[in-house]
């Protein structure tokens, strides 16, 4: 999961996520980069701060369809989704 | 509803129907288009009537005119005078006026069949005009209703989040997406959707209350949401808001229903206007469908024509004007290499598979297609296409042919053979297109879709119906975003889900969005579901959501990661946080050793802390640098079992029957009959005798120092009982061997520590610790 560094991930928490995650999972975080790529740029252009926290808490949820995950985010005000993710990303999975 | 006043309360009714299947908008809607429905009925019914009296005057016009024709052209320069002779035998035949008669009423006579054909072919265009406005209407509601349908579905959602007993599931509502929600309806003034979003915001004040209350007050109709409308429009009045108390849904509404009665209004009128229709003779009703038939004649004699050529005959082409093919019998104008080639076709082929083959040939080119363009568009070989163009109707390969081209298709699409399928010859074409297009699926998307080789709809319509549902199940709705997931195979996302579902799994919405990769990608979720089942372990979490990544595990990662826990001393942590099995138990455990050596909490006020279970947490408490223990390594300790336990050869034997068992990709359940039931039992009931293992949790012994997994203990007993018993070998005289090594395989303990345990396994004797029994 290497490309994870261009998207600003530390390589600690990439090694941890590794460590962590099933193997079948890193598979797919692997075989659908394009997808995986796309949907945490879709939170940094945001301006959701704490991704990578919500990557390494809800990976599951960027394997979703880019249309899909844009979705999910964009019915919300910007500003009170950034602070309420800010405050606390375990939120996402109710969103 | 001590907390709320009448106007409150009433506004919640209000919400609360919109949540509802039948709510006032839907409702609206749903009449809406069953009154557009039937009025394009009515319609289609006029034009239908004004088409047949119009035909009608046709035919009579073309009666008369031929008539007149004749009669004019066979007295054609006789007059009064050219039969007076037959006067003498009281004929009297006035040729002359006759014609004269003739020419003068017949003019007026045209005229007014020619005005009357005007006139139905006016209204015929008005009933059309009519039909197409309706069809609109028609179809904006059906797009309003689904809107509606979205809207609804997401008050719902927002609902159940607002009342959810989980704190955190509420607080992720922001007041912003509330208003957005209860906005989407336009039912409610800006000061109903304050009071409204201040009420899902903070459930307990009131919102709670009037849930528990509602569906009590609906069954005792206390609710009345016309009776309300009128309260509120008082209600307004005396705020000065009046304006806002129409709905913008029902303005539209009234005004869309007005539109269709206008047109049929205007419809009807216009057909008082004109004659009282003539009931048409049915040779002039067929008169329309001569023309087809007439193409499709010539269409045939054209057939007939190239049929006509004897099988076996040689039919030369022009290979440079492969679309207009030229069919003769002059085999002089074949080249020579061709004639060869075809020679040995020939040869190939039975007389009938030629005749075959010519003939669809024949009949491709005769409704437009390229047959050379068949074989240069596959790899496959023309035999097996032609045979599969032979395999069903031409009216088939006609229609889809004809569809194919009506949605514009790349023109290479028809030719096609891919995975032993041609759209051509697809029998449920038509059916895949419509159901696209039911789905509001883009003409544009549907083109592409028939384009990509691998689009999935060459697949059966079965399996595209299920994989539409599966797609619906996941994303709510099919749209041209997610249509080209029909190519994925949807079988094991509905086989999970129904092994889910079947298990008492309630997914909600937002966890099959969350977690489709799941669904859609692990193959381990049936065998995952019985090892839970078999260990009863719930994954429940604490706030009510499925710990759905268990499922990426495969099921051997899955038992050794639980018997690991347990093993670990974190039984109590599997049932509290069911998370934990969705990650690597290693990087738990490793955690929790780290703890106890360095004197972190482990547990505060009975709880796992959360940098155990959470290994970001970790990080962000202890640092990413830290070194964390290494555990021993299973297969280290598998593999000095003999060892460690003594009898090595013996017990080398043993360990390699749980090695062949949990090599396996999928674990298998060890099926055992009663009396082996009976055995495993036996051997059981002496790790409490034999070993002293101590019973200290509902998945644990523990022997010595040492936790085991019981349920580990047990599965090792009946695979290595089983296996003695198929191989006529009796436990008789080894318990001590099978009971160590079913307890002690896989455990990951330091060697010292489990010879210690071994030592102090004081039920065997010490003859039986080091001599045994050999096989």
């Amino acid at each position: 999961m290497s490309y994870l560094k261009e998207l600003g991930f530390e390589e600690e928490t990439i090694k941890n996520l590794e460590n962590n995650i099933p193997k079948l999972a890193i598979k797919q975080l692997e075989e659908n980069k394009d997808t995986v790529t796309a949907n945490i740029n879709n939170l940094r252009e945001l301006g959701v701060t704490n991704y990578v926290d919500a990557f390494v808490k809800f990976y599951n949820m960027f394997l979703i369809d880019t249309k899909m995950f844009d979705d999910i985010f964009s019915k919300y005000d910007r500003e009170d989704l950034i602070s309420k993710l800010e405050k606390n990303v375990a939120i996402m999975e109710y969103l | 509803m001590a907390n709320l006043t009448n106007k409150t309360i009433r506004l919640l009714d209000r919400l609360f129907n919109l949540q509802g299947e039948d709510n006032v908008i839907l409702a609206d809607i749903n009449k809406r288009i069953e009154e557009t429905n039937s009025s394009i009925e009515e319609t289609s019914a006029n034009q239908r009537d004004n088409e047949v009296k119009k035909l009608d005057c046709e035919g009579k016009l073309s009666v008369f005119q031929n008539q007149k024709e004749v009669f004019e052209s066979a007295f054609e320069g006789l007059d009064d005078e050219t039969f007076a002779a037959l006067r003498d035998i009281d004929v009297n035949i006035e040729i002359g006026t006759m014609l004269t008669q003739i020419a003068e009423k017949s003019p007026a006579y045209i005229d007014s069949l020619n005005s009357q054909i005007e006139s139905y072919q006016s209204e015929i265009e008005r009933n059309i005009a009519s039909k197409e406005e309706l069809e609109t209407i028609l179809s904006e509601l059906k797009s309003d209703k689904t809107k509606s349908e979205e809207d609804r579905n997401k008050l719902v959602s927002l609902l159940e989040q607002s009342l959810s007993t989980d704190d955190l599931e509420r607080e992720s509502l922001t007041t912003s997406y509330v208003k957005k929600i209860l906005s989407l309806f336009g039912v409610f003034s800006d000061e109903e959707v304050k009071e409204l979003a201040k009420l899902i915001i903070f459930p307990d004040e009131g919102l709670y209350e009037y849930r528990e209350s509602y569906e009590e007050r609906r069954a005792n109709g206390l609710i009345d949401l016309e009776a309300e409308d009128q309260e509120f429009e008082n209600d307004y009045e005396t705020d000065g808001l009046e304006a806002e108390i129409i709905p913008q849904e029902e303005v539209v509404a009234s005004e869309a229903v007005k539109d269709t009665s206008v047109i049929l209004e205007s419809t009807r009128r216009a057909e008082e206007m004109y004659q009282v229709p003539v009931i048409p003779p049915a040779e002039d009703l067929d008169k329309t469908t001569y023309f087809d038939l007439d193409r499709l004649n010539g269409v045939r004699g054209e057939l007939a024509e190239i049929a006509d050529i004897v099988p076996g005959e040689v039919v030369s082409r022009d290979a440079s004007d492969l679309g207009t093919k030229e069919y003769h019998n002059d085999e002089e104008s074949v080249p020579p290499a061709e004639e060869e080639n075809q020679q040995d076709i020939a040869l190939q082929k039975s007389a009938s598979q030629q005749s075959e083959e010519e003939t669809i040939e024949a009949y491709l080119t005769s409704i437009g297609l390229n047959v050379e363009l068949f074989k240069e568009l596959n790899d496959t070989p023309i035999e097996t296409i032609i045979a599969e163009l032979n395999s069903v109707s031409h009216k088939t390969i006609e229609d889809n042919y004809e569809l194919l081209r009506s949605i514009n298709v790349d023109t290479s699409v028809p030719y096609k053979y891919r995975k032993g399928h041609m759209y051509l010859t697809d029998l449920d074409l038509s059916k895949k297109v419509t159901l696209l297009r039911a789905k509001n699926i883009s003409e544009a998307k549907i083109k592409e879709l028939l384009e990509i080789s691998g689009s999935g709809l060459r697949e059966n319509l079965e399996l595209i119906e299920r994989r539409v549902q599966a797609i619906e199940n996941i994303n709510g709705k099919l749209t041209d975003d997610n249509v080209d997931d029909i190519a994925i195979d949807m079988i094991r996302y509905e086989e999970n889900y129904n092994v889910l579902q079947h298990n008492g799994f309630e997914l909600e919405e937002k966890e099959l969005r969350n977690f489709n990769a799941v669904l859609l990608k692990s193959p381990y979720i049936t065998a995952d579901m019985d090892i839970l089942k078999n260990y009863l372990i719930s994954i429940v979490r604490k706030n009510g959501k499925y710990a759905l990544s268990v499922f990426w595990k495969r099921p051997s990662e899955l038992v050794n990661g639980i018997d690991d826990l347990i093993e670990a001393g974190l039984e109590d942590v599997i049932s509290t946080n069911p998370e934990i099995l969705g990650q690597s138990e290693d990087a738990i455990i490793r955690r929790v050793k780290f703890c106890e050596s360095n004197n972190h909490s482990v547990y505060e006020e009975g709880n796992i802390c959360d940098y155990i279970v959470d290994f970001s947490k970790f990080a962000k408490t202890f640092g990413t640098e830290v070194e964390l223990p290494t555990l021993q390594d299973r297969e280290n300790t598998n593999n000095n079992l003999g060892s460690i336990i003594g009898n090595g050869d013996y017990v080398d034997i043993l360990t390699n029957m749980l090695h062949s068992y949990y090599d396996k990709e999928l674990l298998e359940e060890v099926d055992l009959t009663a009396e082996e039931k009976e055995k495993v039992e036996e051997l059981n009931q002496q790790a409490t005798t034999k070993l002293f293992a101590n019973p200290t949790g509902k998945y644990t012994y523990k022997i010595g120092n040492v936790s085991i997994s019981k349920n580990k203990f047990e599965r090792h007993l009946s695979i290595i009982l089983k296996a003695l018993l198929n191989s006529g070998q009796s436990p008789e005289g080894v318990e001590r061997e099978i009971l160590l090594v079913s307890a002690l395989y896989n455990v990951r303990q330091d060697e010292e520590i489990l010879r210690k345990m071994v030592s102090e396994c004081l039920g065997f004797n010490n003859g039986e610790a080091i001599g045994g029994m050999t096989l």
